[in-house]
């Protein structure tokens, strides 16, 4: 279970399998919205079925309905009645990865990252490449307002044996990109001590593609974890695939080098 | 660096208004409305505008406490809470929300997105009445709002500093504020000074409204000259605001304060004193 004020999503690990592209997307529900937790859920579990079709304003005004009729407007107090009329707003990242071809193409509204990490360095970073250029203030998609025009950023790039992408919402990928001479990926890469092993996947299907694609190489996987901002004494009810990552983000946000707002990691190694 | 604490419900912010409740806030301005009138308008505009931003799907987060002192009321000084929170001094924001004292219902035209009109109906939550009443106690009421901070601050000592946003129309009857207005500028968090506002409404015949001076020159007599002096320099996010959200160029010194202000310096005041501090 997460918390219920992470307003991160990701596509759910299991509408993954089975599709013909591997697509996964994470997305971050804007603080001052209400019900942007629901409305990056609907973005995300839409990536995973629809791949880039999301970003289409036609889906957008779909989901923008399902997101409506799934609140229980009746019975909203006066504040969140208010609230409800100002819409709700998130960041997104989508992700497809062609193992059959090799190649992966990326969509983006706002600061959500995914970083192409080759021979241990940062080859790319998409749609931010600087740490100084996330704001407070980045273009979101809107259930009243879809996404702002022109604003859509688009990515598409190969892939080699042994390459790492690093899909990360925006605190972790600034935090990254401003360590990123320490390789600080390294660390979310061990498995020890892991606390909970259901958010990480070998995927059958992955193999599948991979094989083909890649017949010597075994070493490849996803592993997703998370972080919630820490506002109260909810520490135990945070999810991380393991230690490391639990205790490199506590450390960094102790020292002011991590912004305290909910993290969604995924690595992707082929 | 000063000023950029994080505002969580670990951390909340605070924000206390201190509210000239005297018999001249009877007195209309050019609108036809009394100033008692239009500051609980106001006052009760930036309490919804602060729930709104806390609310969420689950619920109100508490991100900020706010108070609000009266002072002439009865000759004296008070919370000017009524109903449920009477009495109360700082209350957490989710308490707010749920304790007006009632919810009044309007229609208003908005934009259509179509270039057009359409008309919707908005809630108006009330906490505030106006009340106009006897004599301004100003310098009682800064001993309370002194003495509110201290008590915030030994137990909130790494919040984003206290604002304290003060509305009166007059001077003071009870002896000169200066000495206790100083004291609460002096107190601090671990991120920085308290910061004060001071909004004087206009009396009738005075129709130039100072806005955020950054000295005092222009400013026409001693009152007005003691409650710029004690009148915070405003931060560099409420600078950024005045300028992105109400198209005002101010220069670094301009200071939290409002001299002959109508309804709309109050509400530009008021806006630039409470946006400023964004929860994460």
């Amino acid at each position: 279970m997460l918390p219920d004020d992470f307003e991160d999503a990701f596509t759910p690990l299991d509408d993954i399998q089975g599709v013909s592209k591997m697509r996964f997307a994470i997305a971050d529900g804007a603080t001052e919205s209400s019900f942007s937790k629901e409305w990056a859920q609907l973005l995300t579990r839409k990536f995973g079925s629809s791949g880039f079709d999301v970003f289409s304003q036609e889906i957008l005004a779909e989901l923008s309905t399902t997101w409506e009729e799934g609140l229980n407007k009746e019975n909203l107090s006066w504040y969140n009645q208010e609230k409800f009329t100002m819409g709700s707003h998130a960041s997104l990242l989508g992700v497809e990865i062609d193992l059959s071809l090799g190649t992966y193409s990326a969509k983006a509204v706002g600061d959500c990252c995914v970083m192409l990490v080759r021979d241990g360095q940062i080859i790319n970073s998409f749609p931010i490449e600087n740490t100084e250029d996330f704001s407070n203030h980045p273009v979101l998609i809107g259930t009243r307002d879809g996404t702002p025009q022109g604003e859509t950023r688009e990515l598409f790039g190969k892939l080699n044996v042994g390459d790492l992408l690093v899909l990360a919402s925006d605190a972790l990928a600034a935090w990254i990109l401003a360590n990123k001479d320490t390789r600080p990926w390294k660390n979310f890469l061990d498995d020890s001590g892991r606390k909970d092993g259901t958010l990480l996947k070998n995927f059958e299907f992955l193999k599948k593609l991979h094989d083909k694609k890649f017949p010597d190489h075994q070493n490849y996987f996803l592993k997703l974890a998370l972080g919630d901002k820490h506002e109260q004494d909810n520490a135990n009810q945070w999810l991380y695939t393991n230690w490391v990552f639990h205790n490199i983000v506590v450390r960094e946000r102790e020292v002011g080098r991590l912004k305290n707002d909910d993290s969604t990691l995924c690595l992707i190694q082929f | 660096m000063s000023y950029t604490a994080e505002i969580s419900r670990n951390n909340p912010g605070c924000f206390l208004f201190v509210i000239d409740q005297s018999g001249s806030m009877a007195d209309s301005l050019a609108s036809g409305k009394s100033k008692a009138n239009m500051v609980a308008d106001s006052v009760n505009r930036i309490l919804q505008s602060l729930v709104i931003r806390c609310s969420k799907s689950e619920g109100i987060r508490d991100y900020f406490f706010a108070g609000i002192i009266g002072y002439g009321q009865g000759g004296g000084v008070v919370s000017a809470f009524e109903g449920s929170l009477s009495g109360k001094e700082l209350v957490p924001i989710s308490e707010i929300a749920q304790n007006p004292l009632e919810i009044l219902e309007k229609e208003i035209s908005v934009d259509d997105g179509s270039g057009g009109t359409t008309n919707q109906r908005v809630k108006f939550p009330i906490w505030l009445n106006p009340i106009a009443d006897q004599q301004t106690p100003m310098r009682e009421a800064f001993g309370l709002a002194n003495k509110i901070v201290t008590n915030w601050l030994n137990q909130n000592h790494n919040c984003f500093p206290p604002i304290v946003i003060h509305i009166t129309d007059g001077e003071s009857t009870d002896g000169d504020p200066s000495q206790e207005m100083k004291a609460l500028m002096s107190q601090t968090s671990a991120d920085g000074n308290v910061l004060l506002f001071n909004v004087h409404l206009s009396s009738g015949g005075h129709t130039n409204v100072i806005s955020f001076p950054g000295n005092q020159e222009g400013l026409p007599d001693d009152y007005a000259k003691m409650l710029f002096s004690n009148s915070s320099a405003l931060i560099p996010n409420m600078i950024g605001i005045a300028k992105e959200d109400h198209g005002i160029n101010l220069s670094a010194g301009a200071r939290g304060f409002v001299f002959n202000g109508d309804l709309s310096s109050l509400v530009t005041a008021l806006d630039i004193g409470t946006r400023a501090s964004n929860p994460r």
